[in-house]
């Protein structure tokens, strides 16, 4: 489960020690189509949209330089204390719900213990849990219901004494489907909380 | 009514000193400034909007944001996190950094996804952002 869409990534690096000052930002890979920044100083812009290319700044009042391209290895190299510190991506997992309750289904339930040896193997972790409901019912009660099923993770997780120093309870209701129904319409798919861990 | 407005100020109160962010990890010294308090920095604390951190020599801090936003820190840098809010039940997003001097990677979570263009990170001579809202939509 990776719903967390990982958008663009880059370095950017201001060696102030050099006499003249300037900064470089340079695109890493983040194996997605769709990895772009925009780097812009008072007097014009440049888009670095390739991998491994980079441009550089040298003053406000300069255009930034037109984007290069840097060896990937070099770049590894340089920077590899940051890359290796840079925390890894969020891991998410869904829980479903029987209809109209904030009970688990059967296989849901066998999934918790798995939960919760993810959140050990990542401490220090911040945990999401996020609560969601179909259209079955009203809005108002489905918001309430989406909580109730947020909150009964939370205190599995707290009874089974997992550390929530770092830890968000909310709801979005039937606001936010994996598949969009119609109102009043019962989806096995909706009712479920995303428990996300950082 | 009276209890309504006391009850409305703390609301707002707890929603002002909501965490954005938590230090995964740390390698060397750093500094946090919180409410323009320095204290050295701990893996595992929560960081705020409008804290700043500053790093040492041959120290490197990793920073996860609530959305999903990643960020490594490296030597002798100062980064600020000018606002920051991610609300995404009201579609409430902000992004706004700025590294005046240091190095950092920055690897962008859900905010990059659902409002880039409220992704900024400034430094002493100019801004970075994100590039066009209506690509990521197509995207998706």
């Amino acid at each position: 489960m990776e719903p967390l869409l990982i958008w663009s990534a880059l370095i950017l690096s201001l060696p102030f020690l050099a006499h003249e000052p300037k900064t470089t930002v340079i695109l890493l890979d983040n194996e997605s189509s769709h990895n772009a920044v925009v780097v812009k100083t008072d007097v014009g812009s440049v888009i670095v949209d390739q991998p491994y290319s980079y441009t550089t700044l040298v003053a406000q009042d300069k255009q930034p330089s037109s984007v290069e391209k840097a060896d990937p290895e070099a770049i590894h190299e340089k920077y590899a204390q940051q890359l290796n510190m840079l925390p890894t991506k969020p891991v998410s997992m869904l829980f479903h719900f029987e209809p109209g309750t904030a009970d688990l289904t059967e296989s849901s339930k066998n999934q918790v213990d798995e939960l919760i040896q993810l959140i050990s193997s990542r401490e220090p972790a911040a945990v999401d849990i996020i609560g969601h409901s179909d259209r079955a019912g009203d809005a108002d009660k489905n918001y309430l219901l989406a909580l109730e099923r947020a909150k009964m993770v939370e205190k599995y997780l707290l009874e089974h004494n997992v550390k929530l120093d770092r830890s968000s309870v909310t709801s979005y209701g039937e606001n936010d489907p994996i598949i969009p129904t119609e109102d009043g319409v019962s989806e096995p798919q909706n009712r479920r909380v995303e428990v996300i861990v950082r | 009514m009276k209890s309504l407005i006391i009850m409305l100020g703390f609301v707002l109160l707890a929603w002002g000193s909501q965490p954005v962010a938590f230090i995964k990890n740390v390698q060397g010294n750093a500094i946090v400034q919180h409410d323009n308090i320095p204290h050295a920095i701990q893996k595992g604390e929560h960081i705020f909007s409008g804290d700043s951190i500053q790093t040492a020599k041959n120290t490197t801090i990793g920073v996860s944001f609530n959305d999903g936003t990643r960020i490594a820190i490296g030597p002798e840098s100062v980064f600020i996190i000018d606002d920051y809010i991610f609300a995404p039940s009201q579609k409430d997003f902000h992004f706004n950094v700025t590294l005046p001097r240091g190095t950092i990677v920055f690897e962008s979570g859900k905010i990059g996804k659902l409002a880039p263009e409220k992704v900024t990170i400034k430094v002493p001579q100019g801004i970075i952002g994100i590039r066009g809202t209506k690509f990521i939509v197509e995207a998706e």
